[in-house]
């Protein structure tokens, strides 16, 4: 036979086409079914993502207040308060007594002594402190300008 | 080859509108329609680059599932069916490269291992059996350069090699389909098609 020159795809005509492979007839309802086994595993996950997103929220916002009532300088106003009494104490020889003053310092701290002795947690000794800390601060700024308080 | 057989005519066909826009919005049937219209000529193009039926099967599904969870970025710049034979391609070419033996980065190497053309030439009873003689890289190469008309540059980019490379190997392996169909009763010789670089 004389030799003849074929461009491949002239030898790909002459051949039989490749026609007998064909695509299993179930391929299309196992490919939709992958896809929406995979459309389940994603709704699941971002239902989960969503879950624990809402959950680290809702962790937040417990543990925020928890952290700032945590993190109140308690024993700030402690120690303001006692660092006020000392100097109240120095110029005591030199004022006069307040009444109003006096009864109010010991309804704080006889509030203060039932809270600690109950164990009272920090939130409820912080406010006493507080209180107890301001109302000395206002009695020192009283009596360094030498009037009377008569109001708290 | 007569449009009915030829893969790419499968990818040629126009897909309505209304069919696109359903299955962006994720639509089952509009997914099922788009199967109807380019499974068949998915399947014969991995075919002819796989070269096994059951890898080109899984490619099919691999490329469905890629298409379905893509079409959203579809943005209608070229027709729909040269974007998935496109996404076809690449897939092809990614399993072979994750199927790759080291030893077909080498032209010469990639050939060095294939049995004679004269022990095989009676198998070759259609197009598949003569490009499954081929080395897989080499049938890639093949189908795509001669059979889709990629350039030799495009061919490099996609196989992340130069393009003296895939010249190479194209040769090498025209000449094996040229000894092997000159094997063949149909006596004849293999050449490029002409006109491309």
């Amino acid at each position: 036979m004389a030799e003849q020159e074929l461009t491949l795809h002239e030898i790909v005509q002459r051949l039989p086409h490749a026609e007998t492979a064909q695509m299993g007839a179930d391929l299309w309802p196992r490919i939709a079914a992958a896809h929406l086994q995979r459309l389940r595993r994603r709704r699941v996950r971002r239902l989960a993502g969503f879950g624990l997103a809402a959950a680290a929220v809702v962790a937040v916002a417990l543990a925020v207040p928890a952290w700032l009532v945590k993190s109140a300088p308690a024993v700030d106003w402690q120690a303001r308060a006692q660092a006020l009494e000392v100097q109240l104490d120095a110029m005591a020889a030199r004022s006069d007594n307040n009444g109003v003053v006096d009864a109010e310092l010991a309804r704080i701290d006889a509030a203060l002594q039932s809270a600690y002795d109950r164990g009272a947690a920090k939130n409820e000794l912080v406010p006493l402190w507080k209180q107890r800390s301001d109302l000395l601060g206002a009695l020192l700024t009283a009596r360094q300008q030498q009037v009377t308080l008569t109001r708290i | 080859m007569n449009a009915a057989s030829d893969p790419a005519a499968g990818f040629a066909r126009e897909v309505e509108a209304m069919i696109l826009a359903r299955a962006q919005r994720g639509d089952m049937q509009a997914f099922a329609e788009l199967y109807r219209y380019f499974g068949r000529a998915c399947f014969q193009l991995a075919l002819r680059i796989l070269g096994q039926r059951q890898h080109a099967e899984d490619m099919v599904h691999e490329i469905f599932l890629k298409m379905m969870d893509t079409i959203k970025s579809y943005r209608g710049d070229a027709p729909f069916g040269a974007w998935l034979k496109r996404l076809t391609v690449n897939a092809c070419i990614d399993q072979l490269r994750r199927t790759r033996h080291p030893a077909e980065d080498d032209a010469e190497l990639a050939f060095a291992t294939a049995q004679s053309a004269d022990a095989e030439a009676a198998d070759i009873v259609d197009t598949g059996a003569l490009l499954a003689r081929l080395p897989p890289r080499a049938r890639a190469v093949v189908v795509l350069h001669e059979l889709e008309g990629y350039t030799h540059t495009e061919l490099a980019g996609l196989f992340q090699q130069s393009e003296s490379y895939s010249k190479s190997v194209l040769a090498r392996a025209l000449k094996r389909l040229n000894a092997l169909v000159s094997a063949t009763p149909m006596s004849a010789q293999v050449l490029p098609w002409p006109n491309k670089n």
